[in-house]
């Protein structure tokens, strides 16, 4: 009896070691298995948000409601000026460079087609110009307008859609070319800039520019080292067709007119420096042969303006001598 | 049957022993625990490098262009060009694929490498290479497993027979480059490339904001770890020192939309353009260079050509290796 009882024991802490044992041995094949299962894992989309309301407000104000037949698509997203290379990476310092403050995105996908989605990205970009800048030199050429989204900065591609609005530069991206999407993402752009309507004022600038053969919607605003020289800041450009010849006008703002002067001596210097020929035959305004192009600059009031790379001397001359009439014009008023 | 017997002084001592010798093995296990896996055919001390993944090539044997807008035709076309994919992987072997999967934007958008064509790149490795595998594998800048998703890369390469490896901490381990300026003690995405006998690059040609322009060279940053951004700030350098960190089987570079403004994201279907062109290239330096034109860039548009040049890592002069063009 007494040896059953000793080998009863035995047998108890026989099985409790083999017990030990085998819970290692799964606990191993388990870690292995875990291991395999991530390194080799199927990729899916993050589960979508579980959103228990249909509007989302990414800029403050504008509540951006849920386009008809459009879920929400995973989360918000949320990005910083340390953080923007995760979402945008190589383009990221254009951002980074005009001033930028965050980002947030969201993607909407199409409830009964999940290949039709897009991403609203809204960049704060902190001041009105800073949103122009990225706007404008980022502009699509051959865009198309919507009426509705009048008169806002904005402009439609195949699949896009782009606004710009008081401190946000905003785009809709869609993952295709489809009606059901441009109907999402015009509805939303729409939400958004019922934010602060007023938001979206003209920039000043603009109207320095004279309106006669203005190519529409060729605004665009460099925020420094416009054409290569470090005098250049705040530097709006627009295009004009005379003669089926494209001229490129500018006007840089200065803080004073005193710095004008000084802005477009040092540019003017800047031209002559690059291998230009000074061309003294105009008293109203100093022109440089840079190659063959014609380079005009001038200063007015605050405004240093002129034409860049014209490759006709008269209608350089021609819209350079609109531009200076119109800024002085709008200057006196 | 004979019977031992035990008394309980003799059961407790061996009980005792027996405690001790598992607790001294499971200390000098826990001791000898090695939480970093292996790594692939690197010495732990210091890695320099990936393996060198190339096969024998020269002139007239390393460059070929097709023209057409199907992937899957000109892909065919420019590798048959060369000796086939039989050529550059044998039966057994395991491939890994290096596609560009950095965003999670769709494949109409031209960021990320077509999901089409990786899909058929993986086919012709199991189907005329008669590869034992093929893995996929890259660090997206977004989230991978949106980027996987959304890119349609990761459906289409599973589609085709090949794993997708995400990366994982504990798939990354530190490089101090030969050379290296700026890859020195980071963590590079290594451990997939164990057991692996060839490599592929796929990239997309597009503009890039920053260093001008992304293709096969610049692909190999999403084998980088770490706060790679920092890069950013060299990035003719880093871009050459990456072509010096991996030595591929051949690169396929697609130019049959090319991404030319707005670049590396893009965003519009109007940032492309229709060039219509596919290369396949044992020389990554030469592949750049010819795509350099696809983009309406000369050469010295893109320093890290001839920084790569420079270090003998191929030609920018793609001409001299008697590129083979197919009949358009």
């Amino acid at each position: 009896m007494i040896i059953v009882l000793r080998w009863s024991r035995q047998s108890v802490v026989s099985l409790i070691l083999l017990v030990v044992l085998c819970g290692i041995g799964a606990s191993i094949l388990w870690v292995h298995e875990q291991n395999n299962r991530s390194a080799f894992s199927t990729y899916s989309l993050p589960e979508s948000s579980q959103f228990s309301f249909d509007s989302l407000e990414l800029i403050p104000g504008a509540s951006l409601n849920l386009p008809a037949n459009f879920d929400f698509s995973g989360k918000r997203e949320q990005y910083n000026s340390a953080t923007l290379y995760e979402k945008i990476n190589g383009k990221a310092p254009l951002y980074l460079e005009a001033g930028f403050s965050t980002l947030s995105t969201q993607r909407f996908m199409h409830r009964q087609n999940p290949s039709l989605w897009f991403e609203l990205f809204v960049y704060d970009m902190g001041t009105a110009l800073n949103a122009f800048s990225v706007y404008s030199n980022q502009k699509r050429p051959g865009a198309t307008v919507i009426s509705s989204l009048e008169p806002n900065d904005h402009y439609k591609t195949e699949n896009g859609l782009y606004l710009s609005h008081g401190t946000y530069y905003i785009e809709c991206i869609g993952s295709t070319t489809s009606a059901l999407l441009d109907e999402a993402m015009i509805a939303t752009g729409q939400d958004l800039l019922s934010a602060d309507p007023g938001s979206g004022a003209t920039i000043t600038e603009l109207q320095l520019f004279p309106d006669e053969n203005l190519v529409p919607g060729s605004f665009k605003l460099i925020l420094n080292n416009a054409f290569g020289s470090e005098a250049l800041h705040n530097t709006f450009i627009a295009k004009y067709r005379l003669n089926d010849q494209l001229v490129t006008a500018f006007i840089s703002t200065q803080d004073s007119p005193g710095e004008a002067i000084q802005a477009a001596e040092s540019y003017y210097q800047f031209l002559l420096d690059s291998e230009g020929a000074p061309d003294n035959s105009v008293n109203s305004m100093q022109l440089v042969d840079l190659y063959g192009l014609v380079e005009i600059v001038f200063a007015v009031g605050p405004y240093v303006a002129g034409i860049h790379e014209g490759e006709s001397r008269i209608d350089a001359l021609e819209i350079g001598g609109r531009l200076r009439a119109s800024i002085i014009k709008v200057n006196k008023q | 049957m004979k019977t031992t017997r035990f008394d309980r002084r003799a059961f407790l001592a061996k009980t005792g022993k027996a405690g001790v010798a598992i607790t001294a093995a499971t200390a000098g296990s826990l001791l000898l625990f090695d939480s970093e896996p292996p790594l692939p055919g690197l010495t732990q001390e210091t890695i320099t490098g990936l393996p060198d993944f190339s096969v024998p090539h020269g002139a007239g044997n390393t460059l070929s262009i097709a023209h057409g807008r199907d992937r899957k035709k000109t892909v065919n076309t420019a590798l048959k060009l060369l000796g086939g994919i039989e050529r550059f992987i044998k039966p057994g072997e395991t491939v890994a694929i290096k596609p560009n999967v950095a965003f999670a934007t769709p494949p109409i958008l031209g960021a990320t490498t077509n999901n089409e064509l990786v899909a058929e790149v993986v086919r012709l490795c199991y189907r005329q290479g008669r590869a034992k595998k093929v893995i996929v594998l890259d660090n997206p800048i977004n989230d991978p497993a949106s980027c996987f998703a959304l890119s349609g890369i990761g459906q289409a390469a599973e589609s085709a027979g090949a794993r997708i490896v995400m990366p994982r901490e504990n798939l990354f381990a530190e490089m101090t480059l030969a050379g290296g300026k700026l890859i020195r003690n980071w963590p590079v995405f290594l451990v997939p490339f164990e057991n692996v006998d060839k490599l592929i690059g796929i990239a997309p040609v597009k503009h890039h904001s920053r260093s001008g322009a992304s293709m096969t060279m610049k692909n190999w940053y999403g084998l980088l770890g770490g706060r790679r951004n920092i890069f950013h700030q060299d990035i003719n350098t880093i871009i050459s020192e990456l072509a010096r960190m991996v030595t591929p089987t051949f690169v396929i570079l697609d130019g049959t939309d090319v991404m030319m403004s707005n670049g590396p994201t893009g965003g519009s279907i109007s940032d492309l353009r229709q060039t219509d062109t596919v290369i396949v290239s044992c020389d990554q330096v030469a592949a750049d260079a010819y795509g350099a034109s696809l983009l309406g860039m000369k050469v010295r548009d893109l320093p890290y050509l001839a920084l790569a040049e420079k270090a003998g890592l191929g030609t920018s002069d793609y001409t001299s290796l008697q590129p083979i063009t197919a009949p358009a």
